[in-house]
């Protein structure tokens, strides 16, 4: 099924420069500790970083989904709580930390269930051959509140829509009968399922932050400063001028055909060595590589990264390299929303 | 009781910026558009939600926000929290985020804080959180305990503290130094009470082998650095033996803004870490041959032409000269009669002969300036006292000489790196204008660190980088918190207390000789504070640390001098031995092994290498092991009592003064201690309390402390409370107190800092200490550079010259052949096995806290693991996520393995800290450990080579240890430890 998604008034977007991503992930601790503490949620990160090359989380996500040459939905398949997800282990620590005199045996600490994956399994794993080309680098993901989400077009019960004021891309959990066609449709597996409230639940943008002009928790609680939080449509917002003006932002697997609203600077990396040590002109991690995760536009936006950084090192001005910076980190987020005042 | 939170900040939404806050709480208006719940009704919470949307509206709001930090843990970055509290629990955090940019044109500090601080609520309330005083019923170790009252718990520690002292003398309490240590009422408590019972601080900054000796025997110092802006400012960024997007993940932006601003970004690591992802060089060199490249570029730096030589005349020993018929320095004694030792030469070529060397302790003045042109490279001849002609040459023309075999060429084979990757990195060396090198904590884990150390400083200092704003070292600086230093000696509050200390550390002769030198302009006051601070230490401080009492009653001793054998020209023991002789090490507690032991502030047998032979040959002979802690440890287990501490959001704290945010950050209580805990400063109130009522009643005789000074029991808790002046629940005035005596925290209240949360330093201290910033004209503006008072005021260096220091001529060193920084390679600790074991701090806790903490573990694999090469791990037959066997001459033991292709093939790779309970049979990679000590570390008696806290002490060094590595079969492995833990545990003790 396909229904009429009316472009909303605003869209709120999203930057992350992954030049500046530590792998820290302070932004999925935040997500977290937010919004998924519940029993339902435990296993859920809408906010997540993986290490690419990787398997990511759900594990191999991005082997299913998308739209068809003609935008229908394909149809996904909803991952296995064990083996791609992994479920929120539980510890036995009253076991070792508090054994009695009864327990002759002494357990370490470990988790339950002997898991085989979780939502960072392969952290820093990467891929190559160590000196001259091994390569890794951190890929943080969250819903793209997406402007022709495949969520929305899923859902029989029509519980999926997108805010008018901001674009965000929300469930109504009211409506919601938990047949988890959604769960299944999105390409970027970016909707969970609630197992104790039987709904789906995903990335609300932080909504009530935003509500209040407020980046959501993964963007203000970022220690790299690398993202940037704001409206499409404003000209002097650091998306429009990232996006529209530089070029250097662009959107996780244009090809899936859902148009995301949450954009990446891809990342530079350090030249390859040939057999003898010596530094190449090749950057380390391929080309091909970045382009199945952003497209042919990667080539674009690294060259302009490159220039004008050069410029930096020829001691000229760049505006992009300011902005990226972030001198001001108040300057990252621009949220004034004049409906929001308003309503105050 | 004190007030758990700020009452202004009562169910608001969250807002932007200080500036908002500061004109909402002024007008009362809400910031949302849906109806707060008003004083009134807080009582009666509302469960009216009227869809799923409110339901979400509903997480995001709270009863009332604290300011917090976290105090006590001990990581190298600062940063500001908000606290939300609902319901009487802290169900959240985040980040105050109201930094300032220090200068125009700089990225400020915002919003600091990383993945640990944004859950410490869930360690707080977590599984492992301790919450009742609790006494051992079984053996240390066997995990039986019961609950005990505090009254019970402070009486019975009270009477064996008194038992044991009267037997052992008071100088057998022991504490080690942290690592988890704030600059706040917590530790100021904790040292005070040992400060006060005459026992031992043992400093355990080398044995962690975190402290950097190889910037002390250059600078005089180990500690230096300051804000982390300063690294945007640098030109050529070289990150060498750190990984800060790991372990200083607050701060990492700066270099990558300083990439985008055009700075060089180079990262020198055997692997390829989170830091290296993001370099222009990466240079992938052969663990612990990092000498060896710095020595390359020195060389290249002479042959190119780019020395900065006004620099290197002034600042630096490179003029100095030094008698070729013995190594040793052209001296006093040499040249007049009665002529100091310490009386060093340069040649004026416009006389033609030595003259005293400026800035020399035999100079006139302890200014380094000079119209001297003294050369850097000569050699020449001089008639000594005794009629004799000698040669000498200047520090710098032996030098040359010294570095001639390092070329490109040798150093590509010795490193593994390319002749053109060093050469790019050289020249761009060379070429820089402002060359910075980043070298963290964990560059001093090899025996050699300090020529590594000693070698990356000899680049710098040949380019005149040190000391130099946007330049330099970083090696981690602190502001002064010169108050910390004084509340915990201090016996009356206020004046009176501080005048009576000062009247405590010097005699009136030395009050008069520093008055003198005043007075007379030979040293400026900083330069006394420095002398009294030496006297301090030497007269007053019953100061060790953890490596001289572990190699003496551990039971390594023979392990230890095996592994050294053929390292150095005599014995690790004849070493010691000669060091005792000479009063080189201090000796402590007189009386054999510390049989009191306080813990809480560390985690000893989590982190102690080979733990098995500590716990049998000195945990045995302990007495008494109380662990003050809020979480239940590895050495928690193994200990007597437990008592339960408050947690860092349980009470009001200040976080250590690092220089990287020049910010003070104050931790609030936002909730009351959870269970029954108390904070540190309440616990030792009433053990101090209880001590003295047993002394007074037992009519305890004095006890000579550590044979410095007196201690009387019978007054104990009279001093500790300031005469009275400190009751039991005075924390925050405790921490008033702090701030007022502090001369960097000018104006700063706890009433203030309530609501701000930081306050940006207004000076860098009393620039005193060992671990002092040196730039004596910052005021709370611009980055916080360091060292001008050297470079820019012209004083002395704290060194045995007096000047930076790069050739050192004491005996043990002239026979070991480490005069200069030179490359010694790494020996096989353990045993010749393939496999070099290398860790680093980790990204996921502190040490072990958060190390066990479920919603970190679960964002990794919940055990800890190895990390290996794919290619070693497919040689080896081990499958990713299995179990593996590690072993060496010491141990074998089992833990998971992952693959990276970051890890460089023939390393095995862990993140530490994890507790050994997270191991099969409870035993860690410790187990397979030696910790080899350098003999030369046991020196003394030159200058900057003086045992002395945070600055001169051996180590132990844990990245030389090698180990093998085995597959072995799921299904036995489990088998197997199951069986292994149902042996007893060796852990047997007598009393």
């Amino acid at each position: 099924m396909r229904y009429e998604v009316t472009t909303p008034k605003r869209q709120v977007a999203m930057v992350l420069d992954l030049n500046k991503c530590l792998g820290c992930h302070t932004c999925s601790v935040a997500c977290k500790k937010l919004w998924n503490t519940d029993s339902g949620t435990d296993y859920t990160y809408w906010n997540n970083v993986e290490t690419h090359p990787g398997r990511g989380f759900p594990a191999d996500w991005q082997q299913t989904g998308g739209r068809t040459a003609t935008g229908d939905v394909k149809q996904g398949k909803v991952p296995n709580l064990d083996t791609e997800y992994g479920r929120a282990w539980q510890f036995n620590h009253k076991n070792v930390i508090a054994t009695d005199a009864s327990s002759k045996k002494k357990d370490w600490l470990r988790p339950k269930g002997d898991p085989s994956w979780g939502p960072n399994w392969d952290e820093d794993e990467g891929t190559g051959t160590y000196p001259q080309d091994n390569h890794y680098f951190y890929l943080p993901r969250l819903c793209n509140h997406c402007a022709e989400p495949a969520c929305l077009d899923a859902c029989p019960r029509k519980a999926i829509y997108k805010r008018d004021e901001d674009g965000i891309v929300l469930v109504n959990q009211d409506r919601c009968h938990g047949y988890r066609f959604c769960v299944e449709a999105c390409p970027y597996k970016k909707v969970y399922f609630d197992h104790e409230r039987q709904v789906a639940a995903k990335c609300i943008f932080c909504m009530p932050r935003i509500e209040e002009e407020v980046a959501p928790a993964c963007a203000r609680q970022c220690p790299g400063r690398l993202r940037f939080v704001g409206y499409r449509d404003d000209e002097d917002g650091p998306i429009h001028k990232l996006v529209e003006k530089y070029k250097v932002a662009i959107p996780l697997h244009p090809e899936y055909g859902l148009k995301p609203n949450v954009f990446y600077v891809p990342p530079m990396s350090p030249p390859k060595l040939d057999d003898k040590g010596r530094p190449t002109g090749e950057s380390r991690i391929p080309m091909s590589y970045l382009e199945g995760l952003f497209g042919k536009e990667v080539h674009r936006s690294l060259e302009i990264l490159h220039a004008e950084r050069a410029k930096k090192k020829q001691g000229q001005s760049s505006e992009l390299m300011d902005l990226l910076i972030a001198y001001d980190w108040n300057d990252n987020f621009k949220l004034d929303n004049p409906k929001a005042r308003e309503v105050i | 009781m004190s007030e758990h939170a700020n009452s202004s900040f009562t169910r608001r939404r969250f807002l932007k910026s200080s500036g908002a806050a500061a004109l909402v709480a002024g007008t009362g208006l809400p910031l949302m558009h849906f109806k707060p719940a008003t004083a009134a009704d807080a009582g009666t919470p509302s469960y009216k939600l009227k869809s799923w949307d409110e339901l979400y509206r509903q997480r995001w709001t709270w009863d009332t926000v604290a300011k917090g930090s976290h105090g006590w843990v001990n990581c190298r970055s600062a940063c500001e929290w908000d606290l939300y509290v609902k319901d009487g629990i802290i169900v959240r955090e985040e980040q105050t985020a109201t930094y300032e940019a220090s200068e125009e044109g700089i990225p400020d500090f915002n919003p600091r804080g990383c993945q640990k601080g944004a859950c410490y609520t869930d360690v707080m309330y977590g599984p492992s959180r301790l919450t009742v005083p609790m006494k051992r019923t079984g053996p240390r170790g066997s995990g039986q305990w019961e609950k005990v009252s505090w009254e019970q718990a402070m009486d019975e520690i009270a009477e064996k503290m008194i038992d044991v002292a009267v037997e052992h003398g008071a100088d057998t309490i022991y504490q080690d130094l942290g690592p988890n240590f704030d600059n706040g009422p917590t530790t100021v408590a904790r040292f005070k009470f040992l400060f006060m019972s005459g026992g031992v601080f043992a400093d355990n900054w080398a044995e962690i082998g975190d402290l950097n000796t190889g910037a002390t025997l250059t600078l005089g110092f180990a500690h230096t650095g300051g804000s982390s802006d300063e690294w945007f400012l640098s030109d050529y960024l070289v990150v060498w033996m750190m990984n800060p997007s790991v372990t200083q993940i607050a701060d990492a932006h700066f270099l990558y803004e300083a990439k985008y601003n055009g700075s060089e970004l180079v990262v020198i690591d055997p692997q390829y870490s989170a830091t290296a992802t993001h370099a222009d060089q990466w240079l992938p060199i052969e663990t612990a041959s990092d000498a060896v490249l710095g020595l390359a570029v020195a060389r290249h730096i002479i042959d190119a032409g780019k020395v900065d030589e006004a620099y290197v005349r002034e600042q630096t020993d490179l003029p100095l000269l030094v008698r070729l018929d013995n190594g040793r320095f052209l001296r006093g004694k040499d040249m007049v009669k009665d002529g100091r030792s310490k009386t060093l030469y340069v040649w004026d070529p416009k006389l033609d002969q030595p003259v005293i060397a400026p800035g020399c302790h035999g100079a006139e003045t302890y200014h380094l300036s000079s119209d001297i042109e003294a050369p850097i490279e000569g050699r020449f001849e001089v008639t000594t006292l005794d009629g004799q002609t000698v040669h000498v040459a200047t520090v710098g023309a032996i030098m040359r000489e010294h570095l001639d075999p390092y070329t490109f060429e040798e150093t590509s084979r010795i490193t593994g790196l390319s002749v053109e990757q060093i050469k790019q990195f050289a020249e761009g060396f060379a070429n820089a204008e402002r060359p910075m090198i980043l070298s963290s904590w964990g560059s001093n884990r090899f025996l050699h660190s300090d020529l590594m150390n000693r070698s990356k400083l000899l680049c710098l200092m040949l380019k005149g980088a040190i000391g130099k704003k946007g330049a330099g070292y970083q090696a981690t600086g602190w502001v002064g918190l010169d108050g910390f230093g004084s509340e915990l000696q201090v016996e009356y509050s206020g004046a009176r207390g501080k005048i009576a200390m000062l009247m405590g550390m010097l005699s009136p002769g030395d009050l008069w000789d520093m008055t003198v030198d005043i007075i007379r302009k030979k040293k400026t006051e900083v330069q006394v504070a420095r002398d009294v601070e030496l006297n301090y230490e030497e007269e007053i401080l019953c100061g060790t640390n953890v490596t001289s009492i572990n190699y003496q009653y551990q039971g390594i001793k023979e392990d230890l001098n095996r592994e050294l054998n053929e390292h150095f020209p005599r014995s690790l023991e004849d070493y010691f031995m000669e060091s005792t002789e000479k009063g080189w090490e201090p000796g402590l507690p007189r009386n054999g092994s510390p049989k009191i032991f306080f813990t809480g502030g560390s985690n000893l047998l989590r982190r102690n290498n080979l733990p098995q032979h500590l716990l049998e040959n000195m945990w045995s002979k302990m007495e008494l092991i109380v662990d003050i802690n809020p979480k239940i440890s590895f050495t928690g287990l193994h200990s007597d009592y437990l008592l339960p501490a408050a947690g860092w959001y349980e009470k009001s704290g200040i976080k250590y003064a690092m220089s990287y945010v020049p910010y003070l950050h104050y931790c609030d209580a936002a909730v009351p201690p959870v269970g029954e805990s108390k904070d540190e400063y309440e616990i030792h109130w009433l053990l101090c309390e209880a001590i003295q009522k047993k002394a007074i009643a037992r009519n305890l005789p004095e006890f000579d402390g550590c044979g410095k000074r007196p201690t009387d029991w019978k007054t104990l808790h009279t001093r500790y409370s300031n005469h009275g002046d400190l009751g039991q629940k005075d924390t925050e005035k405790l921490a008033d107190q702090i701030l007022a005596a502090s001369s960097a925290a000018k104006g700063m209240t706890v009433e203030s800092l309530k609501k701000t949360g930081i306050a940006k330093y207004t000076s860098t201290g009393d620039n005193v200490g060992p671990v002092a910033l040196f730039n004596p004209d910052w005021k709370g503006e611009g980055v916080l550079n360091t060292l001008t008072q050297f470079t820019e005021h012209k004083d002395r260096w704290p060194t045995y010259s007096g000047r930076i220091t790069s050739y050192i001529d004491h005996e043990w060193f002239i026979e070991a052949r480490e005069t200069f920084a030179t490359h010694k390679p790494t020996p096989k600790a353990g045993g010749d096995y393939p496999f070099h074991m290398v860790s680093c701090h980790s990204r996921w806790s502190i040490h072990s806290t958060w190390r066990d903490t479920p919603l970190l573990l679960r964002m990794q694999r919940g055990e800890p693991v190895m990390y290996l090469n794919p290619i070693d791990a497919k040689n080896l037959g081990v499958i990713d996520g299995d179990y593996g066997e590690f072993f060496n001459d010491y141990y074998t033991m089992h833990m998971r393995v992952k693959f990276s292709s970051m890890i460089r093939p023939g390393v095995a790779f862990y993140f530490h800290a994890w507790e050994p309970h997270q191991f099969p049979d409870h035993k860690s990679y410790k187990w397979l450990i030696p910790g080899l000590i350098k003999p030369l570390h046991f020196a003394g008696g030159y200058g900057q080579i003086t045992h002395s806290l945070n600055k001169w002490q051996p180590g132990t060094a844990v990245q030389d240890t090698r180990c093998g590595i085995r597959a072995i079969d799921q299904n036995k492995v489990k088998e197997m430890m199951a069986e292994y833990s149902e042996t007893p545990s060796t852990d047997q003790h007598s009393a």
